[in-house]
Parts: structure tokens; sequence; C-alpha cells
């Protein structure tokens, strides 16, 4: 059972990362865009002066190592918003789907799975983008590893709903361009990815500090400079918290999507 | 499980879908548009029964529905003895299910990449994944283009590929949904060829065929259903079916035929 199973969700893995890897300019172009954006950050870091603000723990930070942590751990939401959903999409309109749905596979094996390939290739590029953010200046002598592998993993476990929530709007509305977008820009200025969440509006920041992203890149930037997990105790609890409640949920509702295209005949309707 | 003779039953089953057209139906509510009703089938284990109708009259949706893929509204249907709406997982790994879409696939993945993938989901893993890849494909013709990348394969290539796929986990029961269409002649004998001699006569499957050409009917199934208007009129031998029209005894064409018994049953 167990052996199936990884089985089925090591193929899905394959058949994305296959995909992927068959499109070799789009490809190879996406490091050339991060080389980009970490340029781009050293630059505007250049006219903004370090405040305590972009630090954390106590500590003064710049302006370039918070541009760097948001736009680095942004693109894990971001892929959870785009990934999971285009998957869906892709199969409604190449006829995938349908044949995918008539295997004896588990609806939550199916779109957990189709998440795996791209978050690795996610991390893949989270590490390019700090290895370049180095070679500008990016201080990481401080860092504490145990809390950013953690917050690394939390990050994955809590924007994953988001994405199989994604795909549930994808099987219902089928095309969800600008609601995805809007949702994807929101959440990154509320979740403090531009700039700090205490520059919000109070009410914003009450919104802001109920979204994974927010507690993430709060996590991520606190461990930069050397914060332990005991210091982002409440932030550890409000991430597994979220995830335990976010995940069963964003499943649930997948599946009653399915359900009703399965019921009106929507399975393969793009 | 299983309990009868029948690999397949299909009991009153109702299905009718919602029209949508746009907003200008937001307000008025939902439209519906009655695709089957009372549909009644019994499939015997080892058979081979042909769904024969016209386009549009619910092949396609009873094949689906029987394949798990769409819900009926009302009534059962039963697998191998499993209620596909109470235990669909299940009643799919005894399902092979040969869509009419010869787009399914991945083109930018081989025609070995693509198996793999549907045959890993199918349950099926190291060397016997291997070895049902290689078998399919040589009952479709389509060995040599193993390692071709499935965006190049002809149309009819492609339909041989979504039977190859439905083949693959060697299930009990098969459904078929046009298997020949946009295959070539030759191919297209050889496909019903393989599911007469090998997959019925030789293996014992249970293979449900939906299709619109008289002649494949006639000339592999056991007993056609004829569906009309959403339900089906009759179930019969082939021979029977004709014999039951005033004109069997005469040089009636295909055509002839096939209006005759789709619209009276």
């Amino acid at each position: 059972m167990v052996s199936q199973a990884l089985s089925k969700t090591g193929a899905i893995f394959v058949r994305d990362a296959r995909c992927a890897l068959s499109y070799p300019a789009y490809f190879h172009s996406q490091w050339v865009a991060i080389f980009v954006e970490v340029t781009i950050a050293y630059y505007l870091s250049m006219i903004v002066a370090p405040s305590s603000s972009f630090g954390a723990n106590g500590q003064t930070g710049s302006y370039f190592t918070f541009l760097v942590v948001s736009f680095a751990f942004v693109t894990f939401q971001n892929n959870a918003m785009l990934s999971f959903a285009e998957s869906i999409r892709e199969g409604q309109t190449t006829g995938t789907l349908e044949a995918v749905l008539a295997t004896p596979t588990s609806l939550s094996l199916i779109v957990l799975s189709t998440g795996l390939w791209s978050f690795t290739l996610t991390l893949g590029r989270v590490v390019f983008y700090f290895l370049l953010a180095l070679l500008f200046g990016l201080n990481l002598h401080h860092m504490n590893w145990l809390t950013a592998g953690v917050f690394l993993i939390l990050t994955i476990a809590a924007v994953s709903p988001i994405g199989v929530l994604a795909a549930a709007a994808t099987m219902v509305f089928k095309k969800t361009g600008p609601l995805a977008f809007s949702v994807n820009s929101a959440t990154s200025l509320f979740g403090g990815v531009y700039l700090p969440l205490t520059k919000l509006p109070l009410a914003l920041q009450v919104v802001g500090w109920m979204l994974p992203i927010t507690h993430a890149l709060n996590g991520f930037r606190a461990a930069v400079y050397g914060a332990s997990l005991w210091d982002l105790r409440i932030e550890v609890a409000w991430m597994v918290g979220l995830t335990a409640i976010l995940m069963p949920t964003s499943l649930y509702l997948f599946a009653r999507t399915v359900h009703r295209g399965r019921h009106d005949g929507s399975l393969g309707q793009y | 499980m299983q309990t009868s003779t029948s690999a397949i039953s299909v009991r009153n089953v109702e299905k009718a879908f919602v029209v949508r057209h746009g907003a200008r139906y937001a307000f008025s509510g939902d439209r519906r548009k009655t695709v089957l009703h009372d549909v009644n089938l019994e499939v015997r284990r080892g058979e081979l029964i042909g769904l024969l109708g016209p386009n549009g009259v619910g092949k396609t949706t009873l094949l689906k529905m029987m394949a798990t893929l769409t819900l009926p509204d009302a009534g059962t249907i039963e697998v191998e003895g499993i209620d596909i709406k109470k235990d669909p997982l299940l009643a799919r790994s005894r399902i092979g299910f040969c869509g009419s879409d010869d787009r399914s696939f991945y083109f930018r993945l081989t025609a070995r990449e693509n198996l793999r993938f549907f045959g890993a989901l199918a349950g099926l893993q190291g060397r016997r994944l291997q070895r049902r890849i290689e078998e399919t494909l040589d009952e479709v013709s389509l060995r040599d283009a193993i390692d071709r990348r499935f965006g190049e394969f002809s149309s009819g290539m492609r339909q041989r590929m979504t039977v190859a796929r439905a083949l693959l986990g060697d299930p009990d029961v098969l459904f078929f949904d046009e298997p020949t269409r946009a295959v070539d002649p030759l191919h297209a004998d050889e496909i019903r060829r393989m599911i007469r001699n090998d997959l019925v006569e030789n293996r014992g499957k249970t293979v449900v065929l939906a299709t619109n050409v008289l002649e494949e009917a006639w000339s592999i199934c056991d007993r056609v259903a004829v569906v009309s208007n959403g339900t089906i009129v009759a179930v019969a031998p082939p021979n029977e079916l004709a014999s039951g029209h005033r004109f069997a005894s005469v040089d009636a064409t295909p055509i002839e035929l096939f209006k005759a018994i789709t619209a009276c049953g």
C-alpha cells in the first residue's frame, strides 16, 4: 500500500520534471530571472537606509536582506498559487485530467503530488537566490540553520493548502488567472513581502498576521539574525495550527469540486 | 462481491445535465437536459457488448458512468459486484477505460514515459510495469514508436495509445469509446480483432464498446444494445436485431439498417 503510494507519487514527480525539462529555454531562463531580481534588490537597497524594522531578533537589518528573504520565500507562495492550478488546467485542456481520474488513485495523492516537483524546483531556486545574494554581500554569519530549515518545511506545508484551494477553484471556474493574480498580489502586500507589516494600517496588519506567508517571512528573517525556534514559538504554533486546519479543509473542498465535476459531467470541460 | 454471472449491472439509471448559457440563466434557475432515462443493462462476464447509436444519444455518458467518471442522478451501477458510487477506487482497479479523446496524453513525453506514468497510477511497478508497457504497445502495433514523443504521433497512433493505456493494468472489465475513430482500416481491423480474439475469447475479459459504426458492432459483438433518445431500446445478438426488421432478408445497406435499428429498436 505504502510502496504503491510512493510509486504513484514518484510517477507524478517524474512526469512533471520531464515535462518541465523538455522546455530547456524556459527552464534555464528562470535562473537568469533570479539574477535580475537579486540585482534589482541590491540596487534598491542602496537608496534605503538600514533600519530596525528590516531586521529581527532585536537587530538592525539592511533592506537588501529584507528583500532577498522576501523575494526568495514568496516564490513558495507564488508556486503554490500557480503550479497546482496550472496542472489541473492543463489536464482539463489536454484531457489528461479525466484519464488520471479514471485510475485507482486517491484525489489527495493526485493533488498533493502535483506540487512536489514545483516545490523541489522552488527550493533549488531559493538556494540559487541566496547563493547569488551572497555574492552581492548578503550576510548569513548569524543564521540559525535549524530554525531556517524548520521554517522552510513549515512554509511548504502551510502554502500547499493554498495551492489545493487554487486547484479546487480551477475545477469549478476553469480559468482563474485574474483571481489568482489578485489573491497572490494582495497576500504578498499584506504578508510583508515588499515592506514591513508595521508600516501597514492596523486592520491590514491583522489580515496580514493571519496569512501563512507573514509568519514564514518573519521566521526566516529572524533565523537570518540568529533567532532560535523557542524565540519563534508563536510563529511556529500559528503555522502548524494553520496547516492543521487548512490542509484537510482544502482537500475536502477539492474532493467536493471533483465530485461536482463528476456529477455535472464537467471533468473534461474547459 | 461477485454474486452473479453479471460483470456489469446497470439498473434504472437516470442522468440529466445542467444546461448553462452564461448570465442569461443566472437569474432564471438551472435548466436540465435529460441525457439518459431508465437505462437497464446486464453485461455477462466474458461478454463483448456494443452500445450502438448515432451521435448524441448518450452512449459516451453511459460509458463514462460505468467507468466512474460521471455519476448517475438515480439508479445503481455495479462493476464486478462493486457499486461505483460507494467504492469508486476499488471499481477503478477493475476497469480499463479507453476514451475517445486521443489527445489525453503528455505531448512532450514519449509513448514509454506516458505509459509508465499511467501504469504507475494503475498500480503497476517495476519489471511488471516495463513488461506490460512493451506488451500493450505490441498489441496496438506501436512497439517501434515506444521512444517517440506522443506529440509526433498521428491521430490514429494516438487513438491506439488510448487502447494501450486501457490494457496496461490487465483489468477484468474494459470500456472502449469509439476505439477505431480516426484509425486507418488496417489498424482498425487489428484493434477489432485484438478486442474480439485476444481480450474476449482468449483472456475472458468483459468489454463494453460504444460505437456508431454498424459493421463494427455487427462483426465483433456478442450482443448489441441499441441506444436511442437516452435509453436502451433493444439488446440482442446482431443477427437477431437484424432479423427483427422487415428488410432483413433483402439487401439492406448498412446505412438503411443503422437508420432502422436506431430509430425503431
